[in-house]
């Protein structure tokens, strides 16, 4: 009986999630209010979890609780320790939430809301979630190791190399393009600026209490510092209104990208509890925070989402990015619905605390379904914008025009109707000079999470107080990940060098330590500049790229999960790995060749390269060149993203062939073939 | 729980539960895992070894958590 009131339950909620998704989905004309498509996506999510992320745990990968797991077998209370399940969940999404599902669904509304949350709904569900859950299961079963050691171990030497590199390139790529953000959000803009140069003193000051005055009270001196930050946000504030000093923290992109270069150097070579630590633990407190805030002022405000459903742009002619629906859409929201990188994480530190394997399906599909969630409410910030105001800030300034008089124009003949007057009030509203070409979406979402959170908290001055906490709260996660980023980039570099010259490969060598870091920051350095100077704005350049990079190393993670499942002689569950391997290795490869030889210069590398250089061999200038130098510069610069992306295609096609080989090798023999960790008896291990 | 102590006590017990298990996520998003558990599996299971003091511990997983960089997302 209440198993019939079980099942029937989830059928109305079923129901309910469905006739949510179909107001989200067919209502036109009217604006949709935001709290249908919050319901559809927790209903989606929620049945996901209960029956598909089941089975994937009992049925495809048959998770077994009586198997010790590492942290049972190898409990030392450090690194290897049996934790509890809730508290692991928040360890796992604190290490997986960064900036990407953030920028990507923003980015994305430029087709409409309803193309974005398909493809975070569906992508999750079927292939972010269990990329990220098995993973997690296949670095349990084996004592915790990484991605690259994993595959290593079952593709061979050779596909484990090939990753490596690729890991390496993502990593290059993933600091530029979030350097960029940064620098974009910061451009022209001394309130923010000078917030976000707050927090280096500020985490220092955190450090030193943390190691010399109160060693090791985390919750005091994370306290302090959040108290120290809205403080510096206040004072930013006063900074931005005073002459002199607004003039003092007034940089264009060019001075803030040398900046964030050096920054990049000097803090990855610091000690890591001088500064790296303690902002990590702000960054992180704050994420939370502000993610669970956002959540519940969502729901108190309920926004109408402004934003069409479905845009004109899908065609691909818009003016946020370029490239048309399919691949392009897929690779710009990769963090919310699928990111590769997560496949890193889930063969990190959590695999070695997880206390039993029934757990698995909790933290590695739940942890990454409440990523989902967040990529969710972004995008409804992001909708809940007028779209005149949306398309005003993220279209480069060689389409708006330098005038609100002259982007409002523009943005009109498009079809979103907007008054030069509510453009200049935006900007006063938020406390900055102009709203015109902020590119790079966390300006978007700060103005979209500023009206949300000012229709709970209102008040004089308020909207750009939460402008300002927005932008904060991006910048300080993105520049923690910088110089955690560098140190990961300098160590691999360093691993790289040792096989040239040995002692270069000494962690502690200080010649090995600053040429490692030099070349780190020099290679990401590079693409940040360019991006800075790039005629399109730089993140229309850069974040398909990034986008790419993080689908590659997803699509890597699955092919290895499809041979691992294949030697584990489970082949009749493969479709579960395969589907979306194959949707990724599709998308990744369909992309790097449109934008190595699409011929719409916005799209494809090459033709734009040519477009300069052919241009420079009859001696004209195209903007925003002045110079030939500069000409032949913008012509090298493409020809260099043109070969980062054919790397990435040739990285995704030579793991498939070696994924190819090891599963027709195990299929060939009439045992399991997987590397797993001998079984031992959960109930046999003291904790 | 004391059935007898039912009402505030009970309450109390809850709180102080809820914040305890809190406190240990947010020590945990930080890469801190939580000291009394490490303390009870030292002395458990090497009792000749002088286990590490809270300093020392916390200084450790600062090392442990950063010290190669830490592949954080994007």
């Amino acid at each position: 009986m209440t198993n019939i009131l079980n099942k029937l339950g989830w059928v109305a909620f079923a129901l309910f999630g469905a006739a949510c998704l179909a107001v989200v989905a067919l209502q036109r004309g009217e604006p949709v209010n935001a709290i249908w498509l919050v319901c559809a996506a927790v209903a989606a999510l929620v049945i996901a979890y209960r029956f598909y992320g089941r089975f994937i745990a009992t049925s495809a990968l048959g998770l077994d609780p009586s198997r010790a797991t590492p942290a049972l077998r190898r409990n030392d209370g450090l690194d290897f320790v049996p934790t509890d399940r809730w508290v692991l969940y928040g360890h796992h999404f604190a290490a997986i939430a960064g900036a990407g599902p953030l920028v990507g669904p923003v980015l994305a509304a430029q087709m409409g809301y309803l193309p974005g949350t398909l493809w975070i709904l569906a992508g999750v569900v079927f292939a972010g979630a269990v990329q990220d859950m098995v993973i997690l299961f296949c670095s349990t079963r084996r004592d915790g190791r990484s991605l690259g050691d994993m595959i290593r171990a079952e593709l061979g030497n050779t596909a484990g190399s090939v990753a490596m590199l690729g890991i390496l390139a993502i990593m290059i790529i993933l600091l530029a393009v979030l350097g960029l953000v940064v620098v974009k959000a910061l451009a022209e803009s001394p309130w923010g600026t000078f917030t976000v140069a707050a927090t280096i003193p500020i985490a220092m000051f955190m450090g030193v209490y943390m190691r010399w005055l109160r060693p090791g009270r985390i919750l005091e001196a994370s306290l302090i510092g959040l108290v120290l930050l809205f403080v510096s946000i206040w004072l930013g504030g006063v900074v931005a209104h005073d002459p002199e000093w607004a003039a003092a923290f007034h940089f264009d992109g060019r001075q803030l990208a040398w900046m964030m270069i050096a920054y990049g150097f000097i803090a990855s070579v610091l000690p890591v509890w001088f500064l790296l630590a303690p902002r990590d633990y702000l960054s992180t407190f704050l994420k939370i925070g502000t993610i669970v805030g956002l959540a519940i002022a969502i729901l108190w405000v309920r926004p109408d989402l402004q934003m069409p459903a479905v845009t004109k742009f899908i065609d691909g002619s818009g003016p946020v990015w370029s490239g048309g629906l399919f691949p392009f859409l897929f690779i710009t929201i990769a963090c919310g619905a699928v990111s590769g990188f997560h496949a890193l994480i889930s063969s990190g530190t959590t695999p070695k605390m997880i206390a039993s394997e029934s757990d698995i399906r909790l933290i590695g599909y739940g942890g990454m379904l409440m990523e989902a969630f967040v990529a969710i409410m972004a995008l409804i910030a992001a909708a809940a914008l007028q779209p005149g105001v949306y398309f005003a800030m993220n279209s480069p300034a060689a389409v708006l025009g330098g005038t609100v008089e002259s982007a409002a124009a523009a943005i009109s003949q498009w079809g979103f109707v907007i008054t030069p007057e509510v453009l200049a009030q935006t900007a006063k509203d938020i406390g900055e000079s102009t709203i015109l070409s902020r590119t790079g979406g966390a300006p978007t979402l700060a103005v979209g999470m500023a009206q949300i959170l000012h229709s709970v908290l209102s008040g004089e001055g308020m909207m750009a107080f939460w402008y300002h906490y927005a932008i904060l709260f991006e910048a300080l996660f993105i520049l923690t990940t910088i110089d955690a980023g560098t140190r990961v980039g300098r160590f691999m570099i360093q691993d790289l060098l040792g096989t040239v010259h040995a002692g270069l490969r000494q962690t502690e060598s200080w010649a090995g330590n600053l040429i490692a870091t030099g070349l780190c920051v020099a290679g990401w350095g590079w693409f940040l500049y360019q991006g800075v100077v790039d005629p399109l704005g730089g993140i229309n350049t850069l974040w398909p790229l990034f986008g790419i990079a993080n689908q590659m190393l997803a699509a890597l993670a699955l092919i290895f999960a499809c041979a691992v499942l294949i030697k584990m002689k489970r082949d009749r569950y493969l479709w579960v790995t395969a589907l979306p391997a194959g949707w990724l290795v599709l998308c990744t490869l369909t992309a790097s060749w449109q934008k190595l030889f699409h011929e719409n210069p916005k799209i494809g590398f090459l033709a734009n390269a040519h477009r300069f250089s052919d241009a420079a061999a009859k001696g004209e200038l195209l903007a925003p060149a002045k110079t030939q130098a500069a000409m032949q510069q913008i012509a090298f610069n493409n020809y260099l993203d043109a070969a980062l992306c054919a790397l990435f295609a040739v990285v995704v096609l030579i793991t498939l062939v070696f994924g190819i080989l090891a599963a027709l090798k195990a299929r060939r023999n009439s045992q399991p073939t997987a590397l797993e960790t001998p079984y031992v008896s959960a109930a046999t291990v003291g904790t | 729980m004391n059935r007898a102590g039912a009402g505030p006590n009970r309450w109390l017990a809850l709180a102080r539960a809820g914040w305890r298990q809190l406190r240990e996520t947010a020590r945990l998003a930080v890469g801190v895992p939580d000291y009394g558990s490490y303390l009870r599996h030292a002395r458990a299971q090497h009792p000749d070894v002088e286990p590490l003091s809270y300093e020392e511990f916390f200084a450790n997983r600062l090392a442990a958590r950063y010290g190669r960089g830490r592949s954080r997302c994007c």
